[in-house]
């Protein structure tokens, strides 16, 4: 699995976007990010990037904004556009 | 101990809310929202499934507009000092608690703002014109007390959400949430004041503050709020905009664990119950000579907060005897509220104020009774 990993800007948007994603048998996980990608809350959720796109529309259907992506390679977080 | 003073906070509790919190500071600890590890992650995601509890109760879309407070009190504070400028009007009843009055006293002295209050009558009702009049295009807040602390008397939340303007409508539902149906969507609340010790069946050192999107709202406090650490600013978001500091997740365990007690039973029962027993003390208590009842008689105009006296005495007496003869305990003299108090004539002896809960029965009603009619033979 390729692991990418979603950025949002509060940990109420983090646990909002989990159970959204756990009703909807997506799978995710909560995980800290390393300071340097992290200019949010500190957290992030990490999934599998073949579910991107069904991410990028359950965040925006249900009003949580996706500050940041990322494409978790070799331990690198590479950003997405 | 027969336990009558469920609105200053409800007893008992629930098991269930006992049960929370033991299991949260035995096995979890964390502090919510602060770091990633599982016993964190387990406390954020408890108080996230309390906020949207209270989203759902409150008929509120956004989950995050709710914050959490020490209670009423301090979300009353929240929501006057945010919005209320040097300058502003302000348009409240007479019945408000002095969460209420005193923030607003202090700000008519130090911020010159205006404060008008609704002509009221002895029950607290309100006039329909008399908010039109008064309610005008300079009307920054209004203010009002949903359920009386003093008397029971429920106010007509369409009556504001009708006449308010291009004002804030803050409603205080210190009293009521928990017991009575509210939806801030149809009446048109931008701001709801509750507390989570009451109606809710938490614990005391909760409530909240609903905030409508959109707001101009400044926070109480400033401080620490587990994101954008790297800024010395406020996070501009809800609901970390609002929540400097660590919460009360003990707290909000109890208070989580009790929303599921009130969802499960249902607000339509939980109602019920109450004008039950309101309809049955009424009954009971007209029946009996020298009894002054305070507010409205109708059960479905108020809910089972009742301020009595019995004629000649002092209220304070007889809380005292109710207390060390009979193990009854009511509150007696002025409840935070004196403007409410001259508006029902009960100023300045006050009054005993009897308030039941979703555990009083009928039995209850019948042992008061009978030992308020031996008080007054003695």
């Amino acid at each position: 699995m390729k692991k990418c990993v979603a950025l949002f800007k509060s940990i109420h948007e983090v646990l909002k976007i989990e159970e959204i994603l756990q009703k909807e048998n997506i799978y995710c996980d909560i995980i800290p990010l390393p300071r340097d990608i992290s200019k949010s809350c500190g957290m992030g959720i990490v999934f599998n990037c073949n579910d991107h796109k069904e991410i990028k529309d359950k965040s925006g259907e249900n009003s949580v904004e996706i500050q940041h992506l990322y494409r978790l390679q070799e331990g690198q977080f590479q950003i997405m556009t | 101990m027969l336990y009558l003073d469920n609105s200053a906070t409800s007893f008992p509790k629930p098991p269930c809310v006992i049960e929370a919190i033991g299991d949260y500071l035995k096995h979890t600890g964390a502090s919510a929202g602060r770091a990633g590890y599982k016993s964190a992650l387990k406390a954020a995601k408890m108080v996230f499934s309390c906020r949207e509890k209270l989203a759902r109760l409150f008929n509120i879309k956004d989950s995050s507009r709710v914050v959490f407070t020490s209670g009423a009190t301090e979300s009353l504070n929240t929501a006057i000092f945010g919005i209320l400028e040097e300058g502003d009007e302000v348009v409240t009843t007479a019945m408000e608690h002095n969460s209420v009055m005193r923030p607003l006293r202090y700000l008519e002295g130090t911020k010159s703002i205006k404060i008008k209050f609704l002509k009221t009558d002895k029950y607290g009702g309100v006039e329909e014109r008399d908010m039109e009049e008064k309610i005008t295009e300079k009307t920054k807040l209004v203010i009002v007390n949903h359920v009386s602390n003093v008397t029971g008397s429920i106010v007509p939340l369409e009556y504001f959400r009708d006449a308010k303007k291009n004002a804030f409508l803050l409603v205080d539902v210190a009293q009521s949430a928990g017991i009575y149906p509210l939806d801030v969507e149809k009446y048109s609340i931008d701001l709801l004041a509750f507390t989570g010790h009451k109606g809710l069946m938490g614990v005391t050192g909760t409530g909240g503050l609903y905030v409508r999107e959109n707001i101009p709202i400044k926070p109480l406090k400033f401080g620490g709020t587990g994101s954008i650490s790297e800024k010395e600013e406020q996070p501009d978001f809800f609901p970390d905009r609002m929540e400097s500091g660590t919460l009360n997740t003990t707290g909000i365990a109890g208070l989580n664990s009790s929303l599921d007690f009130i969802l499960n039973k249902g607000i339509e029962h939980i109602l019920s119950h109450e004008r039950k027993l309101s309809e049955y003390f009424m009954e009971k208590i007209n029946t009996v000579d020298g009894i002054i009842l305070y507010g409205p008689q109708e059960s479905e105009k108020r809910l089972a907060v009742f301020s009595i006296n019995i004629k000649g005495r002092d209220p304070a007496e007889t809380g005292f005897i109710l207390d060390r003869t009979y193990d009854i305990c009511v509150r007696v003299g002025l409840h935070c509220a004196p403007s409410a108090h001259k508006t029902t004539g009960t100023y300045p002896k006050g009054t005993i104020r009897i308030s039941f809960g979703y555990f009083n029965s009928f039995d209850d009603i019948d042992f008061l009774v009978t030992s308020i009619k031996e008080i007054i033979k003695t």
